[in-house]
């Protein structure tokens, strides 16, 4: 599905990333994990378009997405969140969710501006793919509020169902859990448990809530200064003692 | 009504409430008042007819404005560049080469779209204050090195020309009938774009472009066409407004009248149609109808100053959302606050009237004692009207 191979990134004389290379299989749910700086987000902003890598390639089911500007990629079938949520703030939640549905829509500038028959019916079937993801994520009660009424755990909800409403292939999570309550945060393992059912998406998602993660990834892939340095079996990586080391700190020695 | 105003705890419901809280089918309103707007001036004299396409020309340059400000969020202190571009597009091809009147309007619109390709590009990468200026520029630009080109001009003087006007629109009222379907259309096209994929994806690209980026919106394309359509109304506008005006010179199109567009529509209301048609109106009221009386023009436009320090602090909707709190606020606590709120707006209308009429120092001073009675009465309103509430 998605296969990343040498991918390099620097910033002046830092190296954001150096050679990395992962795999996501079809339907597979990949996690990223790594101390802050390891170039988790850099990857993901690689992935979406807003860096541009250095050298290496990218390939979104065949499709070299480094070749593609980022809005190409969405209508590709990639989906990204962000590490702080980035709606539109002015705008109610149900016109967020039609503005993730700009890329389902056909109709011209002219058509839209003369409000053409065939604009008006794309805009009523749009309005129902709208209510659908609603549905989806009970959102009826928040559909007229402007997003910056909004608390910012309801905030994180109504950005995943953004991304859903993408419908995309490939979805990429940065840190679904970050600012959201304990409580909301195993609410949160259900949920994106059946978005992920639901819309049979493939997930690459960095999260530092491990028991989450745990609960959702098949694999994981561990980055530190740019760097892969373990992969496979949930379980296996985070025992790794490099990762244990780079991740949560030097383990005590045992008397 | 009555269970409207029951559930918000109030137990009587005026006479005047339910007369003011009736709703007029919103159509019929619309068709009413257009027909109005229509007929009224095309029944006086021919002067009324010119007041009135000047005010129709001036909602289709302040739409510009809408579009490009208040929907997707960039700043351009050129639009009356544009204005001037349609003006002078619509000399060169009917004036000068004698091209039918549908031709010169359709170039005075087409004319425009080079001109929005080449500032919205360097646009790109400018914001706010920075893009304000860089527009100031190219406003400047045009006014020395375009429109006073003698190439442009075609004769010997750089200070403008005169134009014929074709024979359908002849008379005032032909213009004005033009002008007015002119600015329908445009408003028409305006107000619906907030329901449909342009309008969002302008609004996305305002918001937030990362956020509209990731959602596949393209941020370039649609920053770019906002430069083109609020090109093209002034452009098919100005080609109108050089044949009322009868002629070009380019002082006309400068950077202080897109100033005062802008400021006009920001105190109309940056986000609707309506705030495009209160901002023409208060502006051919201000030119046309007070000239010569400069009591009531400095009065109006120290109005209009009040209202833009309000809109700047408190209502980024201008005119238009004041009004429509007044409304809400008003309907909370219906038999003590409407007679406020209309007070309010009858003492503003007296006092303009009695500044028309009487053009002496009393009007100007007893507008002064309202406006003040109008702020203590606004920092006293928690005392006077809530506390019994």
């Amino acid at each position: 599905m998605l296969e990343v191979r040498g991918v390099c990134l620097s910033f002046g004389g830092v190296q954001a990333l150096h050679d990395v290379s992962l795999d996501v299989g079809r339907h597979e749910v990949v996690g990223l994990v790594g101390p802050n700086g390891a170039g988790k987000t850099t990857l993901f902003n690689v992935l979406s378009g807003f860096l541009r890598a250095d050298a290496g390639s990218a390939r979104l089911r065949g499709v070299e997405l480094c070749d593609c500007y980022p809005h190409e990629r969405i209508a590709l079938g990639l989906g990204r969140t962000f590490q702080n949520v980035r709606l539109f703030p002015r705008l109610a939640v149900f016109e967020n969710l039609l503005v993730a549905l700009h890329s389902h829509g056909r109709s011209s500038a002219m058509a839209s501006l003369l409000r053409l028959p065939a604009a008006r019916t794309e805009e009523r079937r749009l309005r129902d793919k709208v209510e659908q993801v609603i549905d989806l994520f009970g959102l009826d009660y928040y559909r007229h509020t402007p997003a910056a009424a909004l608390s910012y755990g309801t905030l994180r909800l109504v950005e995943l169902a953004v991304v859903v409403a993408l419908g995309p292939s490939l979805l990429l999570l940065d840190e679904p859990s970050s600012g959201v309550a304990q409580k909301e945060v195993e609410a949160l393992g259900p949920l994106l448990r059946r978005v992920v059912d639901d819309i049979g998406a493939t997930v690459l998602i960095i999260e530092h809530d491990i028991p989450l993660l745990l609960s959702l990834s098949d694999r994981l892939y561990a980055l530190e200064l740019g760097e892969v340095i373990a992969s496979g079996r949930p379980k296996d990586v985070l025992e790794d003692p490099a990762v244990a080391e780079s991740f949560l700190g030097r383990a005590p020695e045992r008397a | 009504m009555t269970s409207a105003a029951a559930r918000l705890g109030e137990g009587r419901v005026t006479r005047l409430e339910s007369i003011l809280s009736r709703r007029l089918p919103r159509t019929t309103a619309l068709v009413v008042g257009l027909a109005v707007a229509l007929v009224v001036p095309l029944a006086q004299s021919p002067f009324w007819s010119f007041v009135a396409a000047l005010t129709a020309l001036y909602v289709v340059f302040g739409l510009s404005v809408v579009v490009l400000t208040g929907l997707s969020g960039q700043i351009s202190l050129m639009q009356f560049t544009y204005v001037g571009v349609g003006a002078f597009a619509a000399y060169v091809a009917g004036e000068r080469n004698g091209l039918p009147l549908p031709v010169a309007v359709v170039i005075a619109g087409l004319a425009t779209v080079p001109v929005s390709v080449l500032v919205g590009v360097p646009a790109l990468r400018l914001r706010g204050m920075y893009l304000a200026i860089a527009t100031l520029t190219v406003a400047d630009v045009f006014v020395r090195q375009v429109f006073a080109s003698r190439a442009v001009l075609g004769t010997a003087s750089t200070t403008g020309a005169l134009m014929t006007r074709p024979s359908v629109i002849e008379s005032d009222r032909a213009l004005y009938i033009a002008a007015f379907a002119l600015a329908c259309f445009a408003s028409w096209t305006v107000a619906g774009l907030r329901k449909g994929r342009l309008g969002r994806a302008f609004l996305a690209v305002r918001e937030n472009d990362d956020a509209a980026t990731a959602l596949g919106v393209n941020v370039v394309k649609y920053r770019i066409l906002a430069f083109v359509l609020a090109g093209l109304y002034p452009g098919v506008g100005g080609a109108l407004y050089a044949y009322l005006i009868g002629g070009i010179a380019p002082l006309q199109f400068g950077f202080t009248q897109s100033l005062q567009l802008l400021f006009g529509v920001i105190v109309g209301g940056l986000f609707s149609v309506t705030g495009a048609v209160v901002a023409a109106l208060l502006a051919v009221l201000q030119v046309e109808l007070f000239k010569g009386r400069v009591g009531l023009v400095t009065m109006v436009g120290l109005l209009q100053l009040g209202v833009l320090l309000v809109v700047m602090m408190r209502k980024p909707g201008g005119l238009v959302q004041i009004a429509q709190d007044a409304v809400a606020w008003a309907r909370l606590s219906p038999t003590r606050r409407w007679p406020v709120v209309v007070g309010a707006v009858v003492g503003v209308v007296v006092t303009l009237l009695l500044a028309y009429h009487r053009q002496d120092m009393a009007a100007r001073v007893l507008g002064v004692v309202l406006a003040a009675t109008a702020v203590v009465l606004y920092r006293l309103r928690r005392r006077l009207f809530w506390s019994a509430a």
